[in-house]
């Protein structure tokens, strides 16, 4: 479904990502992990390319992201929800409005189907009685789960999760995990950015492990968790577990 | 950033030249045709330039209720319509803009108690002289035993109207005097009766106007070596002999038939109505005789406010969109423009815009007043909605952008409406701003408040009271302007 080819990423003279190659398959979920300043997030934001990459492709449904035009790119992004670290809902819309603004202005959907289909969203992530609440007004974990709702409410193929869980204070993690692993048993497919190993053990099918602008290694969750074979991973999950 | 800069002002230089060398081309064709005279007759209409508070030559008095300049010159130039057979329409203004508005075009001629010398000489012409006056000084009564001569005046402070024959005469012949420039007689006579200045170099019948009618100073000849034989000329545009030669006939009639202490002696006369009326009222002449001037500028100074905003507006949100556009050549421009108008001064600004128009095409100072203050708005404008919207966090665009919205969607419905709360309260300020700079169009004669307000100082021959009011109207109107914009904004932030 996406694949990337020689991926790389540089900020001036900041080499963030070095030649990445990788490919996500239809209702896979993968989970990256790796210290902080390895790479995983800058990996993310190129897949909707929020960032461009210096080199390399990514091709998303057999279209090249890298190369088409802006207006092709905008419509290839109603395709790819995404949810970030800082939740980014909207501060000027109520719940309700900050879910119905994309399928409205961008997809031309009618307000009152628009309406429907948030308000069913609003029920999967058990947030229904907040439709009318300004964002300002929801505990952290809640916007994380309105945030979800709004990049669903665009039917996307694929959701990618930028560290979704690092700004929560911890008793609101679960409930945005819950919501998330609720997304993967049904079929979604997921690329989550995330430092909560527990979770991507349970949930991943795959988990790269990234590591100075490069993914060192990769595999399911038991072996990269129960053999890793890269001194890096070893040494990596030898501090956070 | 230094070489950007380097590159601005080359751009900017190489805009305006073409200007200039134009107006080179127009005043050559004048000279070989001379249609000076034609033109008038054409138009039906002789627009005099003068600087109305200068009595008895001209200043404003309360004819049948209604405010009007007279004095010796206007009755001379009303003669010179006459013979023409033309309307008389007589432009006010600040004495140093008067010869760049006749250099223009804006005026046809300059009546304004105006010397010819060798320096005026060299930008305008002259007719034969119509008036010769004695060079005086005013002093205040109380003074009277300590100066009788400019030799007494050595170490003290003597005060002239900027740009006037006076302040060279002060400068040459008083070098141990402290010499003070002022724009106007009547803020001269404010300084002098407020103590700021000893003496005020002043012509001989404008010192005895104002003296006549004030015992609180008095004057004397000054016994100056030169300036008693400049006489007051009538200056017009260089080359356009036609109209010399009718004026001077007029003024040659004039002369014969000794009509000049007629028109002295009805100038006197509109100066004690205009000093009657006002004493009658409270012994002193009460700001409440005048409150139809101030209402004429605040309504001048409102309506330029407004309207500037309103285009000023406009030009920022254009000038902010192609700053943040992806044209780099559009963007640069629009940079160039906002720097170049924020490292200027406003006043050059609107004496640029009045005189440099005024070449191509002959615009009413109004509208220049406006057109430069909405240009001047527009720069501030478009930087306040620049920061505005980029005080709005990264993140927003992002998450817009990643819901597939374009750039234009994103700003229109996401970045702008958050943008609004940082740009309402500063474009309010830029509002206030506007109210009180807009004062600055008084140079190009815009009867707004300021200009009004100097009026009034020379109808009610008082200095202290026309500046109170106008501040006070001043700060009534920011004030009442600035709580508006609270409660607007109180409204606006819900959330």
């Amino acid at each position: 479904m996406i694949k990337i080819e020689h991926l790389a990423k540089s900020f001036g003279e900041n080499v963030v990502l070095k030649d990445i190659n990788e490919e996500i398959k239809k209702g896979e979920v993968v989970v990256i992990i790796g210290p902080s300043g390895s790479g995983k997030s800058t990996l993310l934001r190129c897949l909707n390319l929020l960032e461009k990459p210096t080199e390399g492709e990514i091709i998303f449904d057999g279209t090249s992201l890298t190369n088409v035009k802006e207006n092709k790119l905008n419509h290839l992004r109603e395709k790819m929800g995404m949810v970030f670290q800082s939740f980014n809902l909207f501060p000027h819309k109520n719940v309700l409005e900050n879910m119905k603004i994309a399928p409205m202005k961008v997809k031309g959907i009618d307000d009152g189907v628009a309406e429907k289909t948030a308000i069913e969203l609003l029920r999967k992530v058990g947030l229904e009685e907040k439709a009318q609440a300004y964002p300002s007004s929801l505990s952290g974990g809640q916007q994380q789960r309105v945030a979800i709702a709004r990049a669903l409410a665009m039917n996307p193929e694929v959701m990618l999760f930028d560290e979704p869980t690092s700004a929560l204070d911890p008793e609101m993690v679960g409930e945005v995990l819950s919501v998330i692993q609720d997304l993967a048993e049904s079929g979604m497919t997921l690329v989550v950015v995330t430092h909560e190993m527990g979770f991507a053990k349970k949930v991943a099918d795959r988990v790269l492990f990234m590591d100075g602008g490069y993914i060192v290694e990769q595999g399911t969750p038991e072996e990269i968790f129960g053999n890793p074979k890269n001194a890096r991973t070893q040494d990596f999950l030898a501090k956070v577990l | 950033m230094k070489k950007k800069g380097l590159i601005t002002l080359i751009l900017l230089i190489s805009f305006m030249l073409p200007l200039f060398s134009f107006s080179h081309t127009v005043s050559a064709e004048e000279i070989s045709q001379d249609p000076s005279l034609e033109d008038i007759k054409e138009r039906g209409v002789l627009i005099i330039g003068t600087s109305a508070d200068f009595p008895p030559y001209e200043f404003h008095a309360t004819v049948a209720g209604k405010d009007t300049i007279v004095g010796m010159d206007i009755s001379i130039a009303q003669k010179i319509a006459d013979d023409l057979g033309v309307e008389l329409q007589i432009e006010d203004m600040q004495f140093d803009s008067l010869i760049p508005a006749l250099e223009t075009g804006n005026v046809d001629m300059i009546l304004a108690g105006m010397s010819a010398t060798d320096e005026r000489k060299l930008s305008v012409d002259f007719s034969d002289i119509y008036y010769e006056a004695t060079q005086n000084l005013v002093i205040r009564s109380e003074d009277k035993v300590l100066y009788s001569s400019k030799d007494d005046l050595a170490g003290k402070i003597v005060g002239a109207q900027m740009g006037s024959i006076q302040e060279k005469l002060a400068k040459t012949e008083m070098v141990d005097s402290k010499l003070i420039s002022l724009g106007t007689t009547s803020d001269l006579l404010l300084a002098l009766k407020t103590n700021k200045i000893d003496a005020i170099v002043m012509e001989g019948p404008n010192a005895l106007a104002f003296t006549g009618v004030d015992d609180t100073i008095l004057t004397f000849e000054g016994g100056f070596e030169g300036g008693d034989t400049e006489g007051s000329s009538i200056a017009m545009s260089k080359g356009s002999d036609s109209l010399m030669n009718v004026v001077n006939t007029s003024l040659a009639e004039i002369e014969a038939e000794k009509l000049i202490p007629d028109y002295l002696a009805q100038a006197g006369t509109y100066l004690e109505t205009a000093q009657g009326s006002a004493a009658t009222e409270s012994g002193k002449s009460s700001m409440t005789n005048y409150w139809s001037y101030f209402m004429e500028g605040t309504l001048n100074t409102i309506f330029i406010s407004v309207v500037s905003v309103i285009i000023g507006s406009f030009i920022g949100v254009l000038l902010a969109l192609v700053r943040l556009s992806n044209n780099k050549f559009f963007s640069f421009l629009a940079t160039a423009y906002v720097e170049f108008v924020r490292g200027t001064p406003m006043m050059i600004q609107v004496m640029f815009i009045y005189f440099a128009v005024g070449y191509l095409i002959n615009i009413p100072a109004m509208l220049a007043g406006i057109i430069a203050v909405s240009l001047n708005s527009g720069a501030y404008v478009c930087e306040i909605i620049r920061s505005g919207l980029s005080s709005v966090p990264t993140g927003q665009v992002e998450a817009a952008r990643s819901l597939g919205m374009g750039k234009n969607t994103a700003l229109r419905h996401i970045i702008f409406p958050q943008a609004l709360k940082n740009i309402w309260p500063a474009l309010g300020n830029e509002f206030v701003t506007i109210i009180k700079e807009s004062s600055i169009v008084s140079v190009i004669g815009v009867s707004e408040l300021i200009f009004q307000t100097r009026v009034v100082t020379s109808v009610s021959y008082r200095g202290i009271a026309p500046l109170a009011v106008s501040m006070v109207i001043y700060f009534i109107l920011t004030f009442s302007l600035t709580k508006l914009l609270n409660y607007y904004e109180g409204k606006m932030s819900h959330d």
